[in-house]
């Protein structure tokens, strides 16, 4: 069972990555809303799209424009807890 | 601007291999998608998808030479040109693969046979569709090879209406090409906006289909008895809103469809058609709906025509152009098929029947990726 | 213009990107920075009017992108990331242009591989003439992609040739009165187009004929104008090394005329003259 602070670290280094951020992981609060002009990592729909293609190369966990797994990239807490469920990939 | 006349036309398609048969098909509404599987990845891509009937198999690495010449030949054999008018007719070229299906083809065979050496990328791709039609043709013309994603082949035909004007060419061939291809399909398979039915401006369009198709058309200053269509302007801009889309506020549609109606001096009232770019996307299809009741007071009968063809990308414009085009003379306006409920926020309402077509002014919209926007204005006069 | 002499990592232009652009641009590559610096370093201090059109040609793209991407899709059977696919195509690097410089008018990626300069300032003097801008940013993007001994293979050249990236950019403008002109004449006779040289000719001017054109052909415009031919700088390479040149002359203090050859006896001649 993979740790979950480890996840953690992984997902907002693999955010940082994917998305060119300037930004080292422990600048990116658990909880904040990754996507959308609300968060504080202006992030959009097409870097939304990177990450959920990093998260199926990565993880095989998938998350597509269905409401249950759009709802997993709100912040690196929903993530984490989507990549650790047991539901299908 | 005295504009350009279309002499000869050669299209092959979804709806058939030659101009005339894809104008009846699509008349017929008949023709549906193949369904699509791609095995080589983690899950195996479906998708349907719009492919050219003929018997090869999709990614047949001959196609790409076999099937451009005869749409090519089929355009200049029906505008009736001489050898030396041939010989150095210019070519205005759109598309967004060019030869990326052989390039993927040669790559995968040069990895299974020598993978230390394979080179990806083997092609470099944006002159090889000229190249072909060259050789066809015995044509030594110049060429203009344009690749704005779904404006190229009608910001090619923008291009060489403005060169014939300038009288730089008295004949032009514009070209739009784009055949199957795993960085097509599996690249707007990543972009999740492909459907599993295409429904142009209806409230449950979910994306986009794509096709194959390979459209060539002859314009030319100079009219024959025959033609009765002549393409009088266009203007084209580029919001810069999204990499992917106009913004939705329809602002930047509405401005270009304004520069060709001021360009071409035709009121908004004298348009008798619209030929729309409709790709079901959510937010393209609100875009251009937004835009389009900005400019029209009461909107002239809009057809939708990728269900007939699929999305052909780079080479849209000139393909559909073809089948409106085709249409016109025959006396019809297209049917959007897979339209069925409006969606009340765009209050758009596409022809879900054929209509009539009269003479008189028609607009052609084509709306790409980063906000490129592109309209034509086409004239239909009696014979 | 600048030659890459190894398979060391290109030099990175993130620095020099930082001063020039106005917003950090994100998921670009190489090809969209080069188009960056080059456009930006064009435009810098001058006054963009808003219907100043975009005309970005290049012979071979983004190359560098288009490589990874099909290495990702054929070798390792992925889907194309999002922004690797997206900027597959040559627009993509007219947006950033566009954005960068704040313009939304017209915005074009013309290609004619080693004649792409002539095509795109074509397209922009035709644009031009008719009164649809009146001002143009013309530009000629070329990348290197590594390795170098596969990227000579991809392009057919010999392995002792020296590879260049460019990045080379025109502002036009009608009616500009303390600039050079530019001219674009077409003739159908190749006679015509050498009895205008001989009467435009002034000692010191410079005659260069396009890569892609007939080396005899060339020769014989050479010899009769030998005086003022222009010489590669260094011998490095990219497609449309045109653009380089005129980029370069333009930007300097010669004296005289520069007139640029292109053609085909059964196309006809194209003359682009840039004044003193």
């Amino acid at each position: 069972m993979m740790d979950r602070e480890q996840l953690k670290l992984e997902l907002k280094q693999m955010i940082i990555k994917e998305c060119e951020k300037h930004l080292r992981p422990e600048q990116i609060p658990d909880d904040a809303i990754l996507i959308g002009s609300q968060g504080s990592l202006a992030l959009d729909s097409l870097d939304a799209l990177q990450i959920a293609l990093a998260v199926k190369q990565h993880y095989g966990k998938r998350i597509d424009g269905s409401n249950q797994t759009r709802a997993a990239l709100t912040s690196v807490n929903s993530l984490a807890d989507f990549i650790l469920s047991d539901a299908a990939p | 601007m005295a504009g350009a006349y279309i002499r000869g036309v050669g299209l092959s398609c979804a709806l058939g291999e030659d101009s005339e048969s894809c104008v009846s098909a699509m008349q017929r509404m008949q023709v549906q998608p193949v369904r699509l599987r791609l095995d080589e990845f983690d899950e195996p891509l479906l998708m349907p998808y719009y492919r050219i009937p003929d018997r090869s198999e999709l990614f047949d690495a001959g196609r790409f030479e076999r099937l451009l010449p005869p749409v090519a030949r089929a355009a200049v054999a029906q505008a009736g040109l001489t050898t030396a008018e041939i010989r150095r007719l210019p070519m205005f070229i759109g598309s967004s693969c060019f030869s990326i299906g052989l390039s993927e083809s040669r790559y995968a065979t040069a990895l299974a046979q020598q993978p230390e050496t394979a080179i990806p990328m083997p092609l470099c791709g944006y002159q090889d569709i000229a190249v072909i039609l060259q050789r066809t043709l015995a044509c030594k013309g110049d060429t203009y090879t344009y690749n704005t994603a779904c404006t190229s082949s009608a910001n090619a035909l923008l291009a060489a209406l403005r060169m014939i004007e300038l009288g730089w060419y008295r004949h032009a061939l514009v070209v739009g090409a784009e055949l199957a291809n795993r960085t097509t399909l599996a690249g707007f398979s990543g972009l999740q906006i492909v459907a599993e039915t295409l429904r142009p401006f209806d409230v449950a369009r979910k994306g986009l289909l794509m096709g194959e198709g390979i459209g060539a058309v002859l314009l030319s200053a100079e009219t024959d008895s025959a033609s009765r269509l002549r393409v009088i302007g266009g203007a084209s801009n580029c919001d810069t809103w999204s990499v992917t889309t106009a913004n939705p506020d329809g602002n930047s549609v509405a401005k270009v469809l304004n520069q060709v109606l001021h360009q071409t001096r035709v009121q908004p009232q004298q348009v008798r058609g619209i030929k729309a770019h409709g790709t079901a996307t959510p937010t393209g299809d609100a875009a251009e709906a937004r835009g389009l009741q900005q400019v029209f007071a009461s909107l002239p009968p809009v057809s939708a025509l990728k269900p007939h063809l699929g999305h052909t990308l780079g080479a849209c414009c000139v393909n559909e152009l073809i089948l409106y085009a085709g249409a016109l003379l025959r006396g019809f306006l297209p049917a959007t098929s897979g339209f069925e409920t409006p969606d009340a926020a765009l209050g758009l309402y596409p022809l879900k029947t054929m209509d009539s077509a009269p003479d008189g002014y028609y607009l052609l919209n084509h709306f790409g990726f980063g906000g490129n926007n592109t309209v034509l204005a086409l004239e239909k006069t009696a014979p | 213009m600048q030659p890459v002499n190894d398979d060391a990592a290109l030099t990175s232009l993130e620095s020099s990107l930082k001063d020039l652009c106005r917003e950090p641009f994100r998921r670009i590559d190489r090809f969209i920075q080069l188009a960056l610096l080059g456009s930006a370093n064009c435009a810098a201090g001058r006054k963009l009017r808003p219907d100043c059109g975009i005309y970005l040609g290049s012979g071979l793209g983004p190359i560098g992108n288009n490589i990874v991407t099909q290495e990702q899709l054929i070798r390792d059977a992925e889907i194309p990331k999002p922004f690797n696919f997206i900027n597959t195509l040559g627009s993509s690097a007219g947006f950033y242009v566009a954005r960068n410089l704040g313009l939304q008018g017209q915005n074009f990626f013309i290609s004619r591989r080693g004649a792409s300069l002539q095509a795109v300032l074509s397209a922009a003097m035709a644009d031009m003439l008719l009164g649809f801008v009146t001002q143009a940013l013309v530009g000629v993007v070329e990348e290197v992609a590594l390795p170098l001994d596969a990227h000579r293979l991809r392009q057919h050249l010999s392995q002792d040739i020296l590879l260049a990236e460019g990045s080379h950019w025109l502002l036009l403008q009608s009616g500009a009165g303390d600039s050079r002109s530019l001219d674009l004449q077409r003739f159908a006779e190749f006679t015509a187009l050498e009895d205008f040289l001989e009467s435009a000719w002034h000692t010191g001017d410079r005659l260069c004929c396009a890569t892609s054109m007939d080396n005899r052909v060339a020769d014989t415009l050479r010899q009769g104008f030998a005086a003022g031919t222009l010489l590669d700088p260094d011998g490095a390479f990219h497609d449309s090394l045109e653009a380089a040149w005129l980029a370069a002359f333009a930007a300097g203090s010669e004296p005289g005329n520069l007139f640029l050859v292109d053609g085909h006896r059964q196309r006809g001649w194209s003359l682009f003259h840039l004044g003193a």
